[in-house]
């Protein structure tokens, strides 16, 4: 009987691999009514845009709320809520001019009393602390009538138009964690914890109701395998993740979209860690990295190489003169390494945090590349959770991998490495950034900002600031007849443009 | 009849042997070394080159398998040893005392019992961290309860035959007691219950391994093999079904050794 029971386990154990089927049923789509279902990877962590941190979060409430701006596929920002904005020649103040005839999903009109109330809660003005610190740029918002909003800031911030994406909830209205209401193409219908998101077509959405998608819903499928099978059964129609290893098993005849996610995934050091305060050290190890073994091994080849803290997905900002700043040359790198006085290498740990297998096979393939030149590197795989406690707040490691995930505003992305930064967790400190961060920021156009944010890259490049790694792909796939699904340089996914036959 | 039991043994006996045997092998020899990559080779199936295969860092199966039967055993042998030692201990203070101290060492064990093992292995390996040797302490704790019953109950039951009254009564030491009269008389049920920890302990040390909380990377081990093989199950099924069955191998192994032990030792009687 032991026996038997052993075997049963053994069995198990292979078992789980065989990801079951759930019991979700996915409605027929019927003769007026179009619905569709797509994957997740995560449930979302809260319905109201406030509260909501995760971008995948947003990825799903942005149809329900918008912003005065939004965003175009190429990260340019196009009027939407505001039809137009002008900007003060001292570009401390923006004024929009707001769209007429929007309403909320509960029936209120859409005024300048609403963005008033969203835009003094971001900054703090109400009273009550700001919500984000990005906000607390803003010293005043005022409506100079019902459809005209004044933003003064306390100075300029080039950055500032690209935050306007945020959503606008209507004024005194609190409750969105569990009913949600904003200006947007869908609106709330249920939210299952850990199963699913259910959103309905906004009949009276103020660019008119046209749009295919009539019932969508967000399925929580943390397994791939499982999303996989779910979609080969017919029972899902849009995976909104699939990794490249699995991208031959999607059928034939469906559509996959990829693009870059405009994250930047890095080897993060330490910089108060001996061997790698050294600049030699670091440029070393970039010496040794061979970038695109790590992403054709990790990633199966579909990703970007990045030279620095920018992903080429943010065209406008990105310096292209860094490409290949680093090639491979071992032998430069050991005679830098000899100069930094360890010439027979060191031994460092990396914490590898366990969300994502690509975290840990490039780890894998990094260990292997920096014995070369007898950087012994031993790996602690931990989970996300004790990742976040013990590297990201309390800085207590020597090196890590991690993937930043894409903001619009470059400024959010270079942010993290600059020194006193409450997050720059790498306790990076490179002569000259701040002050080129901060220059660029208050640059009077946008144009004169690109320049400085290049200097700034080029700045952590030299130095070695971190081992840039790559910006890996995302795929999404559609079956055959969705169509219209574009990506964006942040997590999005726009139910209203989905074309369905 | 008694022949049927001893084909039981010898099937078990030779599975063991064989994973020794290649375990002894890898400490000297494997095809590559365990851990290089050969990043243009990836997830080949398996050839004349490479006989089991690449995994998806192109490294060679064959030679991970070698090398983590070296992490099996090893599981197997020191988890055996603290399980032994600490069932021995209070299993053998417990039936060789009795009264009150046997009442409170029971009551803690089935305690101790009470919660399911791998859940305690998953406790103690969240407060000391992952790693080769907490994975060995885990798994060596989780068998304590187990060896401690058997051992209480053979010293129950031989302390009081007239041979050991005799041996007290003129003057010998509890030690010599055990070691001498008592020990020798509760091996067999000990080897038995021994052989089939051996199997479960590899079967934890997989499934740990397989959650990510047992030996960690780059070292090699069976369970996280088949963690590693699971996104490759449709484009690699060869990867997953060796790891696999190298666990069903060795445990299918002892597990038959085990039952081909108790049977002989019945039919003995």
């Amino acid at each position: 009987m032991k026996k038997m029971i052993k075997l049963f386990t053994v069995s198990m154990l292979i078992g789980t691999t065989v990801a079951y089927f759930g019991t979700t049923t996915h409605a027929q789509d019927e003769a007026d009514t179009v619905e569709i279902s797509m994957t997740i990877g995560n449930d979302i962590d809260s319905l109201d845009p406030f509260l909501a941190q995760a971008t995948l979060t947003d990825s799903v409430i942005y149809n329900i709320f918008e912003g005065l701006l939004d965003a175009e596929t190429d990260g340019s920002l196009v009027p939407h809520l505001a039809h137009d904005y002008e900007i003060s020649d001292d570009a401390l103040t923006y004024t929009f001019f707001l769209e007429e005839g929007v309403t909320f999903h509960d029936g209120s009109d859409f005024t300048a009393e609403d963005v008033v109330y969203t835009y003094s809660k971001l900054a703090g003005l109400d009273g009550e602390d700001a919500l984000s610190d990005k906000w607390e740029v803003v010293e005043s918002v005022e409506a100079t009538d019902d459809y005209t909003v004044e933003v003064t800031l306390s100075n300029p911030d080039s950055g500032f138009l690209a935050r306007t994406i945020r959503a606008i909830v209507p004024a005194d209205y609190d409750d969105h964690a569990t009913n949600p209401v904003g200006t947007g193409p869908y609106t709330f219908v249920e939210h299952s914890i850990d199963q699913r998101v259910t959103l309905e077509k906004f009949d009276d959405y103020f660019q008119g109701n046209d749009f295919d998608v009539d019932v969508v819903n967000f399925d929580v499928m943390p397994d791939e395998e499982t999303a996989l099978l779910a979609f080969q059964a017919g029972e899902v129609d849009f995976i909104t993740a699939v990794s490249d290893q699995n991208l031959s098993r999607v059928p034939e005849d469906a559509n996959v979209v990829s693009g870059p996610l405009n994250m930047v995934m890095m080897l993060a050091m330490n910089h108060e860690v001996e061997p790698l305060d050294s600049v030699e050290v670091r440029q070393a190890m970039n010496m040794v990295v061979d970038k695109q073994e790590v992403i054709d091994v990790a990633i199966d080849g579909n990703g970007d190489a990045l030279h620095t803290f920018m992903s080429p997905a943010m065209d406008f900002y990105f310096n292209e003169e860094l490409v290949d700043y680093y090639t491979v040359d071992v032998e430069t790198a050991q005679s830098l390494m000899a100069e930094a006085g360890y010439e027979d290498g060191f031994s460092i740990e990396m914490k590898v945090p366990n969300n994502a297998q690509l975290y840990i096979d490039a780890a894998q393939v990094l260990q292997a590349q920096l014995a070369l030149i007898n950087i012994d590197l031993t790996l602690d795989v931990i989970e996300f959770s004790t990742w976040l406690e013990d590297v990201y707040n309390e800085r207590e490691f020597e090196s890590t991998i991690i993937g930043f995930t894409g903001k619009l505003d470059p400024y959010d992305v270079m942010i993290r490495m600059e020194t006193g930064y409450a997050y720059n967790f790498m306790n990076v400190d490179i002569e000259g950034y701040n002050e080129a961060l901060e220059a660029a920021i208050s640059a009077p156009s946008p144009e004169e900002s690109a320049t400085l944010y290049k200097e700034a890259q080029e700045l952590l490049t030299e130095n070695a600031a971190a081992v840039f790694l790559m910006d890996p792909a995302r795929n999404s796939v559609m079956r055959s007849g969705i169509s219209g699904f574009e990506m964006y340089p942040y997590e999005r996914y726009v139910v209203k443009d989905l074309v369905v036959e | 009849m008694y022949t049927n039991k001893n084909i039981t043994l010898n099937i078990g006996v030779t599975l063991v042997s064989i994973l020794f045997f290649m375990m002894i092998v890898s400490l000297f020899w494997t095809p590559y070394p365990p851990n290089e990559l050969h990043t243009s080779d990836r997830l080949v199936s398996p050839n004349g080159q490479y006989w089991f295969g690449t995994d998806n860092f192109g490294r060679d199966i064959l030679s991970r398998i070698m090398e983590a039967s070296q992490t099996a055993f090893l599981i197997g042998i020191s988890t055996l040893a603290i399980a032994f030692t600490g069932g021995l201990i209070i299993g053998g203070t417990s039936g060789y005392f009795g009264g009150v101290v046997d009442e409170i060492l029971m009551r803690i064990i089935d305690a101790l019992l009470a919660i399911p093992g791998l859940l305690l292995a998953i406790m103690l390996i969240t407060i000391f961290h992952t790693g080769l040797w907490n994975t060995v302490l885990a798994i060596g704790v989780m068998g304590i309860p187990t060896f401690a019953r058997v051992i209480r109950s053979g010293f129950l039951q031989i302390k009081n035959n007239d041979y050991v009254t005799a041996s007290r009564l003129k003057g010998a030491s509890h030690l010599w007691l055990i070691r001498q009269h008592i020990l020798p008389n509760v091996m067999t049920p000990i080897i038995v219950v021994s052989t089939l920890y051996f199997s479960s302990a590899i079967l934890a040390e997989s499934a740990l391994s397989f959650l990510g909380l047992g030996v960690q990377e780059p070292d090699a081990s069976w369970g996280r093999m088949i963690n590693e093989a699971r996104p490759y199950l449709a484009t690699a099924p060869w990867y997953i079904l060796i790891s696999g069955g190298f666990i069903i191998m060795l445990v299918l192994g002892f597990n038959l050794i085990g039952d081909g032990l108790r049977h002989h030792n019945e039919s003995k009687r």
